[in-house]
């Protein structure tokens, strides 16, 4: 397999890319639906236009060649870039359209459903930010529903844990029906910081 | 160089050939497809405006310095930097499409000042030159020295030795007032009933070339427009960093780069588009 990177533009990691002798226009996040095919008469006015520099260079496979066009565009990259996009996301997520919020909160949903509820929570407690949520009753209304519902995941998980633990000490209690087996169990509970619970 | 050429000049002259091909054209078409033309013709000539489509980095190297670098413009600013000939530059930048990419400005006066764009009736246009479609205003084409081109000048009117095929330019190319007419005739036979006409005439499959010497200005320009795909997926990845998901560095360096020109648009007034 013939692969060759053949012109890029660090910044960004947009490329034109051969594989026997086809050619590609290749760019972030590189989906496979992304892939332009070139006619080699195009190569030139693709190069000026989006403005690329020649770099040939064989790569083994996409993946290798995708990790080095994403490791250019981090090393050309101001530090300032990686540290702003936090606030970049901040920015775009507060300017979100109505329809982008109903994206999200539905995506979210679906998270929640995969059982992912800390993050849907977190993600919640950013959109309960934005402005245009608060004032729209019905996204409003979808996003403390979604909250309801991971708050009562939360709950029922934590009443779990309780169960297994009072469950966890009760058959240790049989196991440590000698006196100074008993004192061990004590010493140890007072080591871990753990209160010894009394009845069932 | 012998053959250099003046291209608006050249625009100028072909303008009543274009007018006389697409009078032709409506005395021969049938009523329905004589309807059709005219409207799109018409669409063309009142709502064409000329488009650019960058990249998101170099949309915003644009409205930083408040204009665009060819690649010519480009070597020279490189060499003042290197104390290296800008042709240096050049060779290193095309790499081994140097002589086709620089045969075809090297034929006109004033070419190496030539920038490029494409005639647009609304959507995204060449998509893969570059995800941001900006559309200029209407005072862009009172622009003295703008032409049309039929198609695209280095794909088709330069040969694969590197020749401009001045024949066939000579008889393909528009000044604005004839735009309409060379885009007419040129989907003469594509041009479907209604609806997606504005992909017809300008996508990554296919434009209508606008040629103009003199970059475009910032003040130029009227709005960008954005693919909703790829806006989704920025959005998307705003929230999956803001809670924690993993995101690689080069997508978190993405939505710096789009959040930057989201603001440097709305500093500017310049409306964004997601279609």
């Amino acid at each position: 397999m013939a692969l060759q990177l053949e012109a890029l533009a660090s910044e960004d990691g947009w490329a034109v890319v051969s594989k026997d002798n086809e050619y590609f226009l290749v760019r972030p996040p590189y989906l496979l639906s992304q892939r332009q095919e070139l006619m080699v008469d195009e190569i030139p006015r693709v190069i000026e236009e989006v403005g690329l520099i020649a770099d040939q260079r064989p790569f083994d496979s996409w993946k290798q060649l995708i990790e080095h066009l994403e490791r250019t565009m981090v090393e050309v990259a101001t530090p300032e870039a990686l540290e702003k996009a936090v606030e970049a996301s901040q920015q775009l997520l507060s300017k979100a359209s109505k329809e982008d919020l109903e994206r999200h909160l539905e995506q979210l949903e679906d998270r929640l459903k995969r059982g992912e509820w800390r993050k849907v929570w977190r993600a919640l407690t950013v959109l309960m930010g934005i402005d245009r949520l608060i004032d729209d009753g019905a996204l409003y209304a979808k996003c403390r529903d979604l909250m309801v519902r991971c708050q009562n995941i939360e709950s029922t998980q934590l009443r779990s844990r309780s169960r297994i633990v009072k469950h966890s000490i009760h058959d240790n209690w049989f196991r440590y029906t000698e006196p100074e087996a008993l004192e061990d169990f004590k010493r140890a509970l007072v080591d871990r910081r753990q209160i010894l619970t009394v009845g069932r | 160089m012998s053959d250099v050429v003046d291209l608006f000049d050249l625009a100028k002259n072909n303008d009543p050939r274009l007018e006389e091909n697409f009078q032709r054209l409506l005395e021969t078409a049938s009523e329905a497809a004589r309807v059709k033309l005219r409207e799109f013709a018409t669409l063309v000539e009142h709502s064409g405006f000329v488009s650019l489509n960058l990249r998101i980095v170099s949309l915003l190297a644009f409205l930083d310095s408040g204009r665009q670098w060819n690649v010519f413009e480009w070597a020279e600013a490189e060499s003042e930097v290197s104390g290296r000939e800008a042709d240096d530059h050049l060779r290193e930048r095309l790499g081994v499409w140097y002589p086709k990419r620089t045969a075809f400005e090297d034929s006109f006066v004033g070419g190496r000042e030539f920038h490029y764009g494409a005639l647009n009736i609304g959507g995204l246009g060449a998509k893969r030159y570059g995800t941001c479609c900006a559309v200029t205003l209407q005072r862009f084409l009172d622009r003295e020295r703008l032409v049309f081109l039929h198609s695209d000048s280095l794909r088709d009117f330069v040969d694969e030795h590197a020749r401009v095929l001045h024949d066939v330019l000579r008889v393909s190319v528009a000044s604005k007032g004839s735009h309409h007419h060379l885009a007419a005739t040129k989907h003469a036979e594509d041009c479907p009933e209604s609806g997606d006409w504005h992909r017809m005439l300008c996508s990554s499959a296919g434009y209508v070339e606008a040629i103009f010497r003199g970059s475009a200005t910032v003040d130029e320009l009227g709005v960008v427009r954005f693919p909703k795909s790829e806006y989704d997926e920025i959005q998307d990845l705003t929230l999956g960093i803001l809670i924690g998901d993993t995101v690689k560095d080069a997508d978190r360096i993405r939505v710096t780069q789009f959040g930057k020109l989201t603001q440097q648009l709305e500093t500017r007034s310049i409306p964004l588009e997601v279609l």
